[in-house]
């Protein structure tokens, strides 16, 4: 039966419009009650934020103005800092111009010193780093310290001097290169025209022309010189006499006081250097004034020299013959007997010994003892 | 008239060293070339060492590699008794005939420290009258401590190089503190008393001087510049002065810092400071001719000879004309060649010394193994030569009889190793000590003198006269090569004599001293060992 079931179809399909128009009216309602509720959340959400923002506002006021009264206090704060740094600030400032002034005092005072004497502080710095070796050495030997020394007790006794040592290196090196970075004029030292004058008169033998009164004062005043000369040879020859007597005197020197007996023999010879160096100063400071009041008289002399005749100069010994040959024969023979001795050295071991020595030291004879 | 002149000297001028200078460090280097010695603190015992330097140059600064005159012939008149002095003697005149005190001025290690101190921008004391009449005071050094004090001792039969002892500081400054500045050293410091801290202060004090007067030491006090000196007119090489030339006008005597009275006198040091002053040209070297040729260009009275390739041309001049001297090609070529010799010989010797010299053999432990261990405790205490280890044993010759002595047979009791020889001063001045004590301590200790192998034939007439009847047992150590004796090396000796060891019953080291010991030193060591 076709048409009922066309008829079954057309109901079905006014059920389902009624039915989707009422699912619709339903959706709708439902939709309008979301929509109501959604504004209704929104209003209630948009008046919560209201208030947040509020909040905010009134929260950041605050801040602001506690920030505001925390910069006040800070502020104030530093100036409170900052008035007592600068009155500290004025009296450093005090205190550095009294300092400064002191200073430039000082330095007036110094540096005049300085610029006086600063070429005797190397020299000063030099003998006082020397003087403080020895002390230190003399300390080490007679402090009583524990014998016999080692590496470490003599070191630690020496390492005071590395800084008075460092600076005296120094100081030689900082003038060593200062004194190299300058231009420098060389000055010869002045001549001492006395005695050149006098030989080279006698040089030239101008002697025979000079007058009667002139030659009677050069023999006085040779005379003078001859015999001061004479007086300390003399005095030197006598006691230097006495002294060997006593020094070469095998008995005196034994094996088992040597140092005693070397040390007693330079003093028994003491007084024969004092005498004989003494005398030979004395007697030069003698000839010298007499050399001096002779040359006066040359000079003199000289002034009229060229009215009287000269005489003939005499070669000096050193250009004569008679010299050239003993300087050959003192060469030959000196060279010939030298030449001999090495190989008779050579023969009788003594070359062997000068090795032997050389290698075997004996510990005391370089002083370490 | 004014007497001073004044002169610009450029920056480059004052810092290169002048030729004089180079050949004194070419020199102090040549003499010194054993570098390693200041590395590994041993002295140079090699063959060159026969050969005496020139200068002064102490053989025992570990770098010498020849010896020092001074000491050389101080040590043969010290053993004069023995043998007369020729070779030293011979080597002293030959260096006086031939340089002089040239020597002094180019050659010595010594004279250039001073040189250099005296470089320090100080004041200086100048030279007079006084200073040059102080020079002569070095000859009485000479005669005292050079000739009469070791002469004198040789009665006593006591070698005695008193200047070396008593007051050369070359051999202080390089010797001793060269020795004592290396670490490996470390005995010598032990050695040091009264007789070094004199020399130590006598060395400051020189150097320290040498900054203020011009080669204090040279001037005042060197026996050997002394010595020189007085060949210094009939020396081959030298300064010489030009008489006929010479107007005394003094400028030479006045730029030498030395206390000379005229160019080429015997405190002259030949230095050549006086040529380039001289306004006449009147000094010059002598000896010259005898290694450079004349430029070839001779000039006689109103003649001038040119000699050109063996064609001789003689050209008549107006005796007023002006030559210019110009150096021959044929002289260049031999000035050259003299450089490069020198430095070759230097170079060579750096070298050789350095690199290729053995200086010392190692002494093997004997090959008879001692078998009398009496415990085991004894048995783990090593061989060697230091206090707590046990003394290798050795058989050694006897002196006075024949036979030998060995060492291993005098365990039981304390024994007492003396190495020692005659041409050694503090080890004969030693002996009387060690022989009250062997004379005291005659049933508890055995007291064995080792003298060197060389020399030798010294010992028993010294022995006889000296300590016949001892109770000391004399004896002879073993050569181990030409300079160092077996035993001595294998209980540790370097090269100082005297050294001593003190053992205890076992055998094993108690004591050691690398120098003289005192006699309480001794006695108190040997009552320790007996205690051991």
């Amino acid at each position: 039966m076709e048409g009922s079931a066309d008829r079954a179809g057309l109901y079905d399909m006014e059920k389902f419009k009624e039915i989707f128009a009422a699912v619709k009216k339903k959706c709708a309602d439902g939709f309008s009650k979301v929509k109501a509720f959604l504004k209704k959340m929104w209003k209630e959400i948009s008046a919560l934020f209201e208030i947040i923002a509020i909040l905010i506002k009134k929260a950041a006021s605050a801040v602001k103005k506690f920030f505001i009264k925390v910069k006040k206090e800070i502020k104030a704060l530093f100036e409170i800092i900052g008035m007592g740094l600068s009155f500290i600030g004025r009296k450093i400032s005090a205190l550095c111009s009294i300092i400064s002034r002191l200073c430039k005092r000082a330095c007036d005072f110094i540096l005049p010193l300085y610029h006086k004497y600063k070429e005797y502080i190397l020299p000063a710095l030099i003998i006082l780093t020397g003087a403080l070796y020895i002390l230190a050495s003399l300390i080490i030997f007679f402090g009583g310290g524990e014998k016999p020394y080692s590496r470490e007790s003599v070191g630690a006794q020496l390492i005071w001097l590395s800084v008075p040592s460092a600076i005296t290196v120094i100081a030689t090196v900082v003038t060593g290169i200062k004194s190299l970075l300058e231009e420098r004029r060389e000055a010869m030292v002045k001549l001492d025209t006395t005695e050149r004058a006098y030989r080279l008169v006698k040089r030239l033998t101008l002697g025979a022309s000079f007058s009667e009164e002139a030659k009677e004062k050069f023999e006085y005043e040779r005379k003078i010189r001859r015999d001061i000369i004479l007086i300390s040879l003399g005095a030197t020859a006598v006691v230097s006499l006495i002294s060997a007597i006593l020094i070469l005197n095998p008995n005196k020197y034994t094996i088992e006081n040597l140092n005693g007996d070397i040390v007693s023999s330079v003093f028994i010879a003491l007084p024969a250097v004092v005498v004989g160096f003494g005398s030979a100063i004395f007697a030069k400071q003698v000839c010298l004034a007499s050399l001096s009041r002779e040359t006066a008289v040359i000079k003199e002399e000289m002034k009229t020299m060229g009215e009287r005749p000269k005489a003939e100069p005499k070669p000096h010994f050193t250009e004569t013959a008679y010299y050239r040959v003993i300087t050959v024969a003192v060469r030959a023979s000196v060279t010939a007997l030298a030449l001999v001795f090495i190989v008779l050295g050579i023969m009788n071991g003594g070359m062997a010994d000068v090795i032997n020595k050389a290698v075997k030291i004996c510990t005391e004879c370089i002083g370490l003892g | 008239m004014k007497n001073t002149e004044e002169k610009k000297t450029s920056l480059w001028r004052r810092i290169m060293p002048s030729k004089r200078r180079w050949i004194q460090l070419y020199t102090a280097l040549l003499f010194n070339a054993y570098l390693k010695g200041y590395i590994t603190g041993e002295i140079f015992k090699g063959v060159t060492k026969n050969v005496c330097t020139p200068g002064l140059n102490c053989y025992s600064c570990p770098g010498a590699v020849t010896s020092c005159p001074l000491g050389a012939l101080q040590n043969a008149f010290a053993s004069s008794g023995k043998t007369t002095p020729y070779y030293m003697l011979g080597i002293i005149l030959l260096y006086c005939i031939i340089f002089g005190r040239m020597i002094c001025g180019w050659v010595c290690p010594f004279g250039l420290v001073q040189d250099l101190l005296h470089k320090i921008k100080t004041p200086k004391l100048k030279k007079g009258p006084v200073t040059r009449i102080l020079s002569y005071f070095k000859y009485v050094v000479l005669v005292l401590f050079v000739v009469v004090f070791p002469l004198l001792y040789v009665i006593r039969d006591l070698p005695l190089p008193a200047f070396c002892k008593y007051i050369c500081p070359a051999g202080t400054f390089g010797g001793a503190l060269g020795l004592l500045i290396n670490p490996l050293n470390e005995s010598v410091f032990g050695m040091l008393g009264p007789l070094f801290t004199w020399k130590f202060v006598l060395m400051v004090s020189f150097l320290v001087a040498a900054v203020f007067i011009y080669r204090v030491f040279c001037r005042f006090v060197c026996p050997l510049g002394a010595l020189y000196g007085l060949f210094n007119r009939f020396a081959f090489f030298g300064i010489k002065l030009d008489r006929s030339a010479c107007t005394d006008c003094g400028k030479c005597v006045s730029k030498c810092k030395m206390d000379i009275r005229e160019v080429g006198d015997h405190e002259c040091i030949q230095c050549g400071e006086c040529i380039d002053v001289c306004p006449t040209q009147a000094i010059s070297w002598r000896g010259k001719k005898i290694i450079l040729p004349d430029n070839e260009i001779n000039q006689a009275e109103g003649e001038l000879q040119v000699c050109d390739e063996g064609a001789n041309f003689i050209v008549r001049v107006d005796s007023k004309t002006l030559v210019t001297k110009k150096r021959s090609d044929r002289v260049k070529n031999i000035i050259t060649f003299a450089r490069y010799a020198m430095a070759t010989v230097l170079f060579v010797a750096l070298v050789y010394f350095n690199f290729f010299h053995q200086n010392t053999a190692e002494a093997a432990l004997p090959t008879d193994p001692d078998t009398e261990i009496v415990d085991e405790e004894l048995s783990k205490i090593p061989y060697g030569y230091e206090v707590g280890e046990r003394c290798p044993t050795m058989s050694l010759e006897l002196v006075l009889e024949d036979g030998n002595v060995n060492i291993s047979d005098l365990r039981g009791k304390t024994v007492v190793i003396n190495f020692w020889g005659t041409w050694c001063g503090p080890c004969k001045a030693e002996l009387p000590h060690f022989n009250e004590l062997a004379t005291e301590y005659k049933d508890d200790v055995v007291f064995l003198i080792v003298h060197t192998h060389d020399d030798r034939e010294t010992a028993p007439a010294y022995i006889n006269t000296n300590f016949a009847g001892s109770e000391m047992v004399f004896a002879y150590d073993k050569p181990l090569d030409d300079s160092t004796d077996m035993y001595f090396n294998l209980l540790g000796g370097t090269y100082f004599y005297p050294r001593t060891l003190v053992l205890d019953e076992r055998g094993v080291i108690t004591h050691t001293v690398d120098s003289a010991i005192s006699y309480d030193a001794l006695k108190a060591e040997i009552e320790k060992a007996l205690n051991n």
